[in-house]
């Protein structure tokens, strides 16, 4: 693999996703909104210099669920189908570079912009913040910030796993535009449904719950954000005490990675050799 | 009051030279006359004044008679790790300036700092109380007065530690003033008529815990990072006001304060915040003719607000401002609470999730505050479903509620006169957040980074 | 140069090349030809490495399989439909010249040799057929490769822009370069390739130089007369006395079947003997009818 090839798509990919009129308008949204979030909450954090976990951190967990993982998921799906269906991957081909080149520089090149656009949501609030007197926990914001990038990571590979097996742009967008929806509502309510119906333990849920990878950023970002595990009910109870408020973080932390790299590694896998007649 | 007088007229006798009185003086100090308190004890009689320099004193002290104790300059008793270090066992005895450490660490026969076994009107007074299992025991004490002492209790887990006040028995106490640290408890067993204010307990298990104790008083006592802020018990006519719950969020526990078959409470104008759940009440009141009433309180940042069995009746639970709490008013298993009142005589409390409006600008809601969330009804039901609280799934359940409202659940709360402001009392006025120059430069940062890429990326 | 020995390609059940074997010598320009459908393109993206395959393709002795990178760097490429990211042309020279490691002064020579430089700025979509093709020219010259590889060229041009992008090719064929390109045109062939290859369901079923191509395939063209009612008879007759035998009427005029070479001799005849013809038309012989043809033959 040469690092030269690799970084011409990047740059390639990560200047087309930033003049990207969508991506834009996803970013302004996301900072807009994480601006008013931490501004709204902000207003009423602290009663005799206590302030609570409450809203501010919540909004801003639910903020990064649903739109991260959109972004990510589509900017994935359609980063290989859409050369594949206008050609554009053929052509590529024809020339001295490889797919595994092709690949590495097409996760990273659109990896940055959408790291670059939480980085610049966290960091508006975080001005915001930081000037409104509110809570001034750098770690707890960059741990959360940080999640939120893993995050990404783990939903663009999944989108480029849907990417590899799909011919047409289109079709993997309604697939990415699915599993979204699987990960961030359907996934939840089919738990929680199964747990209403059958009675399910609270291993049984805590496992269910680990195989979701928004799910595990959002146990993972409480747990970071909070010191009160116990707000997750006897779940996050058992599961602290099961394996330590640390161990949990890096079981968590560990889930996530294994989110992005192994749809990542049979995604690369895929595109370099299983799927070779598929350009 | 005689105990006072007495040190009174000692220090006048002091200051004038004039060494005549009927109450003797004896002096401990490593040089001597005594070396050692014991000593001054056998040779003291009942009404002297044992006046003991600093030091370390290396053993384990008996009081058998009605003495005044007065510590200079911060005398240590030491225990050496072993047994009770001061046993008070005559009543009237004064204890003051004292640092006592080093009890043994055996829970079975209760090694203590300081144990007053039937001392009725002692005084217990600006002692610092370190490496101890139990802090400060009262068995058979009434009457006894323990102020500004610091008890810091054993590194030790929590199990295994002692508690930092204990009464046995001891009615008619004061505890005011005093700070407890890492203690189990400060625990109350059949002690009425006690008021307790001032105090500051923090990182123990039940700041404040007792059972059989009624008429109590509670006033100004700050319970932080406890696992429990206090749980009461079998008790009758207790007030509480202006006390501060906070960050008392203990692992299945995690009250603010928690009710067990308590009557005629009266609680106001206290703070419950940051705790796992801000208040919890199980069967209370307990008698039928009994009402509790809790208003004025600000109930604030908790994870439950205010947690009630479902068979809950005769609360009053009005003008308190439940804000920002997870979820505001939880029904222990699920179902609708009956029989307590949110509202009286057109007024009800604050609810920060309130979307209703004042048309006539009266500070009251026009249309009723329920609580009525669906998914807060799921995790009630099935609190092995908690681990989905801020998901946006928990979301999407309310807005499918609100879309459908066969799917509602029956309110759990209704509260027909929703005040349309907060009342947080004075006395817990907060400064107001410090600016935060660490989170500015490292968020400035990460503003300015991406914009300064895309701008490069885009002129290109 | 280039050697293909036993190339299969196979998409699920289609087999679209079934054991294709040429080779084409260095300077030597081969004519890929067939109906749509036939593998010539499937054929050239295996020989650019773009696809998958199994059997054996080498480039200037480089396994493209096993050299990937200096297999591919030795040929450029000019696809069918030229697509290209959404850039401005200059960058998107730029952009391959980096893959290609060409020195960026060359992105300003190819830009002159195919005549956009006045079109650098504009972006890529804003460009007519034309000018795409000659962009995805450029950048197939961009490192001056030893090998030009191009799939049915011409087949989106206009007539103008056909014939200057035809003249492009012919020049760099006359610096003695190698010239690989698919069509399904003859007069294409004529005009560039040294020797032809014919493909049929993926299968190479003739080859042969152009020159001798109709000859030696029989094949015959068309002609179609515009003439009045009145003289198809006497036409007829003409051309039978000539020796035209083929001559028959079509509501309009006539249709005239003729070995290709034999065309001017027709008209000549009958504008001799005064037929007054209004217009003319004549119809090469298809790519089907090539196909017929070889198949009949045998080859």
């Amino acid at each position: 693999m040469d690092i030269k090839n690799v970084l011409l798509i990047v740059r390639k990919e990560a200047g087309e996703s930033i003049k990207n009129r969508w991506f834009l308008l996803y970013t302004i949204c996301f900072s807009l909104l994480a601006l008013l979030v931490l501004f709204l909450a902000s207003s009423r954090s602290e009663i005799a210099g206590y302030s609570g976990f409450g809203k501010t951190a919540a909004s801003l967990i639910n903020l990064v669920l649903l739109f991260v993982p959109l972004i990510a998921l589509v900017t994935g799906a359609i980063s290989i189908s859409s050369e594949r269906e206008n050609g554009t991957l053929s052509y590529l081909l024809s020339h001295p570079i490889t797919k595994s080149e092709i690949f590495v520089g097409k996760f990273i090149g659109t990896l940055i912009p959408i790291w670059f656009s939480i980085s610049l949501g966290f960091g508006l609030a975080g001005v915001g913040v930081a000037i409104g007197g509110g809570e001034g926990d750098v770690s707890k914001y960059i741990t959360t910030a940080f999640l939120s990038a893993l995050l990404a990571a783990s939903l663009l590979s999944i989108g480029l796993l849907v990417s590899v097996y799909s011919k047409r742009a289109s079709k993997s967008i309604g697939i990415a535009v699915f599993l979204w929806l699987l990960f961030i509502i359907l996934g939840d309510l089919g738990i929680m449904g199964t747990t209403v119906a059958m009675g399910l333990g609270i291993e049984q849920v805590f496992a269910l719950a680990l195989l979701n990878p928004a799910e595990v950023f959002k146990i993972a970002s409480v747990l970071a954000l909070s010191p009160r595990f116990e707000i997750l009910g006897p779940v996050g109870i058992y599961a602290v005490r099961t394996f330590g408020k640390e161990g949990v973080f890096y079981l968590l932390f560990g889930i996530m990675l294994l989110w992005t790299l192994i749809p990542l590694g049979y995604a690369y896998l895929a595109f370099t050799r299983f799927r070779k007649e598929e350009i | 009051m005689a105990s006072y007088i007495s040190v009174l007229v000692f220090l006048t006798a002091i200051s004038t030279s004039v060494a005549v009185s009927a109450e003797t003086v004896h002096i401990v100090s490593p040089k001597g006359p005594f070396t050692s308190i014991s000593q001054a004890i056998l040779s003291a009689k009942s009404g002297d004044t044992i006046r003991v320099n600093g030091g370390t004193y290396n053993e384990h002290i008996i009081v058998d008679k009605t003495l005044n104790l007065i510590g200079i300059n911060e005398p240590n008793i030491d225990g050496g790790g072993k047994g009770t270090v001061v046993l008070i066992k005559a009543p009237g005895v004064t204890f003051k300036g004292f640092h006592v450490s080093g009890s043994g660490e055996s829970l079975t026969v209760e090694d203590t700092g300081i144990v007053l076994d039937s001392a009725q009107g002692s005084i217990i007074e600006d002692n610092y109380l370190h490496d101890v299992l139990f802090g400060i025991y009262l068995k058979n004490s009434s009457g006894t007065l323990i102020r500004n002492n610091t008890i810091v209790g054993k590194d030790l887990p929590i199990p295994v530690r002692g508690d930092g006040i204990r009464l046995w028995y001891s009615s008619k106490t004061k505890i005011l003033d005093n700070t407890i640290t890492g203690a189990r408890d400060l625990v109350m067993w059949w002690s009425g008529d006690t008021l307790i204010k001032g105090n500051k307990i923090e990182q123990g298990r039940y700041g404040l815990h007792y059972m059989y104790s009624d008429n109590n008083v509670f006033e100004d006592n700050l319970f932080i990072g406890n696992y429990v802020g206090g749980f009461l018990m079998y008790s009758n006519n207790i007030k509480f006001h202006y006390n501060i719950f906070a960050l008392n969020q203990g692992p299945a526990t995690g009250y603010g304060i928690g009710f067990k078959d308590l009557d005629d409470i009266v609680a106001s104008e206290n703070l419950f915040i940051d705790n796992r759940i801000g208040i919890y009440m199980d069967n209370s009141p307990h008698s039928v003719d009994s009402w509790n009433t809790l208003e004025d309180n600000v109930i604030a940042f908790n994870d439950i607000g205010i947690s009630l069995m479902p068979s809950i009746q005769r609360n009053i639970i009005v003008s308190n401002s439940f804000i920002d709490n997870v979820e505001q008013v939880e029904v222990r298993g699920g179902g609708v609470l009956a029989g307590n009142k949110w509202f009286e005589e057109n007024k009800g409390n604050y609810w920060s999730d309130y979307r209703g409006y004042d048309e006539d600008k009266d500070g009251i809601g026009e249309i009723p505050y329920k609580a009525e969330s669906l998914f807060e009804g799921l995790i009630d039901s099935n609190p092995v479903l908690r681990i989905f609280i801020y998901s946006p799934v928990a979301q999407a359940i309310e807005l499918a509620s609100d879309a459908f409202p066969v799917m509602k659940p029956a309110p759990k709360v209704t509260d027909n006169y929703p005040l349309m402001s907060s009342r947080i009392s004075d006395r817990f006025d907060s400064p107001k957040g410090k600016f935060s120059l660490n989170l500015f430069i490292v968020s400035a940062f990460m503003t300015l980074i991406p914009l300064f890429a895309f701008f490069y990326i885009i002129r290109r | 140069m280039i050697k293909v020995k036993d190339v299969t390609k196979r998409f699920g059940n289609i087999t679209a090349v079934d054991k294709a074997c040429f080779s084409l010598n260095a300077g030597e320009s081969l004519a890929l030809l067939g109906v749509n459908g036939a593998g010539k393109s499937t054929l050239i993206k295996c020989v650019l490495g773009i696809l998958d395959y199994s059997g054996e393709i080498t480039l200037n002795g480089l396994n493209i399989k096993e050299n990937e990178k200096e297999a591919k760097s030795l040929a450029g490429y000019v696809p069918q439909e030229p697509l290209f990211y959404d850039m401005r042309t200059r960058d998107v020279l730029g952009f391959f010249g980096s893959i290609r490691r060409v020195r960026s002064s060359r992105v300003d020579e190819v830009l002159d040799l195919v005549g956009l430089k006045e079109h650098e700025r504009k972006s890529t979509s804003e460009l007519s057929g034309g000018m795409r093709q000659r962009l995805s020219f450029a950048i197939a010259l961009l490192s001056d490769p030893e090998v030009l590889i191009l799939d049915e060229p011409t087949s989106n041009l206009d007539a103008g822009a056909r014939g200057d992008f035809l003249n492009l090719i012919k020049e760099y064929k006359n610096k003695g370069k190698t010239v690989l390109f698919s069509s399904h045109r003859l007069d294409e062939v004529d005009l560039l390739a040294d020797r032809a290859l014919f493909m049929e369901s993926g299968k190479v079923v003739f080859e042969g130089r152009p020159e001798n191509l109709q000859e030696l395939l029989g094949l015959k063209i068309t002609i179609n007369l515009v003439v009045p009612q009145g003289s198809v008879e006497r036409a007829i007759g003409i051309l039978a006395r000539e020796g035209f035998h083929n001559a028959e009427s079509n509501g309009r005029g006539l249709n005239i079947e003729t070995d290709s070479k034999q065309r001017v001799d027709v008209l000549k005849k009958l504008l001799q003997e005064e037929i007054p013809i209004s217009d003319f038309k004549i119809q090469e012989p298809s790519m089907e009818n090539i196909i017929d043809r070889i198949k009949e033959n045998g080859y």
